[in-house]
């Protein structure tokens, strides 16, 4: 028996260290990837390469909502400060318990319309519909039976009236410029069904008419390894992945998409939680099953302010709802699997998410019982894995730094010497104690997992700050 | 094996802590390249004491040219001197125009040095000579060729610029080979570039659009759309031609929808019949005709098209209906006179033409 184990935990060994040499080898190529990828966009910048004229596309702004009193009514006055020549905001208030929808008629000055709602994609049925010409900007507010995100999104596509729309969350803002950001993929490439944002963290950040005022790292240790972590995967790995048409994420946060073809996708999937992952795969298979040339864009050009959670309990409750996600979208997809019709996003970027973020904190918990064996057997050099242990956390630290400093060098952002010094006290802290954390939420997501539903994710809301 | 995998880490810290090195100096000589901004350099009191020089003389010296020249085809000192220039532009900008345009010839050569470099340093010389305005008078064959060229590049940019820079020299001919070349490559570029950049086109447009018109059939449909929509934003002239290209069920459908839309902007009688034609289902043709033409009846006011427009409201295609229901309630014509339909028993009718008439309504309200 103990020479079984033994043998067993020597392959597990084996096992591990192929599993984090995979890991170390796919973060450095991505921060690798993704600094390059900055530098040349920075020297694009400086060396004018960009479309700067007063081009546009018209562009639907979706904002699904719910119970968002505190927020929505400055997150459209930020939508109305955008430098964009045409768009229009459609508000979805997908049945709020609260004020929301009064708060926006009153503040807007909004008028009841009969307006009917051509249904291309399946939505809940609306209760009002309120709409305001505020300038050169159509808003519209529609008031509609609770069904979840995904179908506030779909009322939201069906009411659209542009070719391309973007979704974004009620508590986040836009940054003056992204819309122009954000369509010039389209411009470039008119093969470009979806294009992705940059999501950046406005907890620390003061904003005033869509233009970022001042920036510096937050104290709050959960709001500060937030940003290490985003910095390290939307400038790491999705730039990399982005070079071959490998992005299977578009945040629910800031994204733009081409309507007819999300339509003809048939729209978002109102059953699953990780509606915006669920979307780009299913772009993905579309695509690639109806022969369409597609491409499926990131433009970290674009900027959106989101809020993230500052407590730990709402951190644990936003993580959930993304790794149930996750489940339910690769799931879902699994053909797309080391399946050679899908190409390098069958082999790269569903296999890096399967592995390294989905099966992840599984694999840690079976580390962790086989390293417990181990020490019972005395087959472990402590010596030696804790000093592995140490180094791989360093790496890992390193690697979120360098994403960090990427961005700070390509947003022409000036930070303080305390800033600076902060960031690398969470990038540390991040590695050594933030990955448990969400380790442990990932592994308990499942518990109550049919209850949580279709469920919005209700966070604590503060106001914003946009001046 | 331990051992090997422990390397295998180092290495790749090593690699990471010299790309966060990289990172460091990077916004360091960024932040010294801010430093360096806030104060005049070297480089922007030599270029104002030369065009202050130039002012006096009205002339720039052999050896002034063979140095500037020399000097920019090196594109960090390009940079430098487009920097100052800004400033100049800002503070003296007759004299710094004046002084640009006397380096025309210079910029030509420098056209013809960057066309060899990437394509970003090629795109920045182009941008440059948009922004200087250097290209009123492309009368070298050489630079128009190359711009053509330049304008067939892979890069959006690099085209997007040549082009910037022919549009702005007024030259018809070298217009339309450009467009010629960019077809010929089978280079994407959006219509609304392309349609905006023409309408930018500082010469004779029509004449332009004689020009592009003539040769349509060696272009691929983007650009045969793009020039429509260029002719129906800035000049009418083109209505037999366009009625001719609707007619032919042969032709692109996007090429005769947007037939359409210029007789939503021209009135033009003969075409008339074709359009309540398509509106009643005469012609077998496609929703999206009706729901294009649905809008254009607006410049046809009458009974026969207020008819065939409610006729239209209860069309099995939604845009139909809506097109349909927004030319009747912006016709102007008093409420009472749709009752028939307010109170009849088509719903999607009833709703859509309401929906328009209220929008009305609160549109006059609101001004």
């Amino acid at each position: 028996m103990t020479e079984f184990m033994r043998g067993f935990l020597i392959y597990v060994g084996y096992f591990f260290i192929a599993y984090l040499v995979m890991y170390s080898s796919f973060l450095f190529c991505s921060v690798l990837a993704g600094s390059l990828e900055l530098y040349r966009q920075k020297r694009r910048n400086r060396l004018k390469n960009e479309l700067d004229e007063d081009y546009y596309v018209p562009v639907s702004i979706l904002v699904p909502a719910h119970n968002e009193e505190v927020t929505v009514a400055d997150t459209v006055r930020s939508l109305l400060e955008l430098d964009y020549l045409l768009y229009e905001i459609v508000i979805v208030d997908d049945g709020s318990t609260d004020k929301t929808a009064e708060q926006l008629v009153h503040a807007f000055d909004m008028k009841k319309i009969a307006r009917p709602i051509r249904r291309q994609v399946f939505c809940q049925q609306e209760k009002a519909v309120y709409e305001v010409q505020i300038g050169k900007v159509l808003v519209t507010l529609i008031v509609k039976k609770n069904g979840g995100k995904a179908d506030a999104l779909n009322m939201g596509i069906n009411a659209a009236r542009y070719p391309y729309f973007i979704c974004m969350d009620a508590d986040s803002v836009l940054q003056a410029d992204s819309l122009k950001e954000i369509v010039k993929p389209v411009l470039e490439d008119h093969h470009v069904v979806a294009c992705g944002g940059l999501v950046r963290i406005s907890n620390s950040a003061k904003l005033r008419k869509g233009r970022l005022i001042t920036y510096h790292m937050p104290w709050n240790p959960i709001v500060g390894m937030q940003i290490m972590e985003y910095d390290r995967s939307f400038l790491a790995s999705r730039l990399m992945m982005n070079q071959f048409n490998g992005n299977l994420i578009i945040s629910g946060a800031f994204g733009l998409f081409q309507k007819k073809i999300v339509i003809s996708a048939g729209g978002y999937d109102a059953s699953t939680m990780g509606e915006d992952m669920e979307l780009v795969m299913r772009l993905h298979v579309f695509c690639q099953k109806n022969k369409l040339p597609y491409s499926i864009q990131y433009a970290p050009g674009a900027i959106c302010w989101s809020q993230a959670p500052s407590t730990v309990g709402d951190l644990m409750k936003q993580r959930r709802r993304w790794h149930l996600g996750l489940f339910q979208s690769m799931f879902r997809h699994r053909q797309m699997f080391l399946n050679r019709e899908f190409g390098m996003v069958g082999y790269v970027s569903y296999f890096y998410y399967l592995l390294y973020e989905l099966l992840s904190p599984f694999i840690e918990l079976f580390g962790v019982f086989t390293m417990v064996a181990a020490v019972v057997l005395n087959l472990v050099h402590v010596r030696f894995m804790v000093l592995f242990y140490l180094v791989y956390a360093l790496f890992g630290a390193v690697m979120t730094l360098t994403a960090f400093f990427a961005r700070i060098y390509t947003h022409n952002i000036t930070l303080r010497a305390s800033d600076a010094g902060k960031a690398v006290l969470m990038c540390i802290a991040e590695a050594l104690f933030f990955r448990f954390i969400l380790a442990y939420v990932r592994i308990t997501a499942f518990l109550g997992y049919k209850k949580r539903g279709k469920q919005w994710g209700s966070l604590k809301r503060e106001k914003i700050n946009i001046g | 094996m331990r051992l090997d995998v422990q390397l295998l880490i180092y290495v790749y810290m090593g690699i990471c802590v010299s790309l966060l090195l990289f990172n460091l100096c990077y916004i360091w000589l960024d932040a010294a390249d801010g430093r360096r901004s806030k104060h005049p350099g070297r480089s922007l009191l030599r270029l104002e004491k030369k065009i202050r020089a130039f002012g006096e003389t009205g002339q720039i010296g052999k050896k002034e040219h063979r140095q500037i020249q020399k000097r920019l085809s090196k594109v960090r000192r390009l940079e430098r001197f487009h920097w100052s220039m800004e400033k100049l532009m800002e503070n003296m900008p007759r004299e710094t125009a004046a002084y640009l345009s006397a380096c025309e010839g210079d910029f030509y050569y420098l056209a013809m040095v960057y066309q060899k470099k990437d394509e970003m340093q090629k795109a920045f010389l182009l941008k440059l000579l948009g922004v200087y305005g250097i290209g009123k008078s492309l009368h070298y064959d050489e630079i128009k060729k190359m711009l053509v060229k330049m304008a067939g590049s892979s890069s959006v940019y690099t085209r997007e610029n040549a082009l910037r820079v022919l549009y702005r020299s007024g030259n018809v001919e070298a217009v339309a080979r450009a467009f010629l070349q960019m077809s010929k490559n089978g280079m994407f570029h959006s219509g609304k570039l392309l349609t905006d950049g023409l309408l930018s086109f500082e010469g004779d447009k029509k004449q332009l659009a004689e020009e592009l018109w003539k040769r349509r059939d060696e272009l691929s449909v983007e650009y045969v759309l793009a020039i429509m929509q260029f002719i129906r934003m800035s000049q009418g002239g083109y209505e037999r031609a366009f009625l001719e290209l609707l007619k032919d069920k042969e032709r692109n459908q996007e090429l005769r929808l947007e037939a359409l839309r210029y007789f939503r902007k021209y009135r033009y009688e003969p075409a008339y019949p074709m359009l309540l034609a398509i509106m009643r289902g005469w012609q077998e043709v496609g929703w999206e005709y009706q729901a294009v033409t649905a809008l254009t009846l607006e410049n046809y006011p009458g009974e026969e098209t207020e008819e065939a427009l409610r006729k239209c409201l209860s069309h099995p295609n939604w845009y139909v209906r809506y097109n349909a229901a927004d030319t009747l309630a912006g016709a102007g014509m008093e409420e009472a006179r749709f009752m028939d339909i307010i109170e009849g028993e088509d719903r999607y009718a009833r709703e859509i033409l309401q929906y328009r008439l209220e929008w009305g309504k609160q549109r006059k309200g609101e001004k």
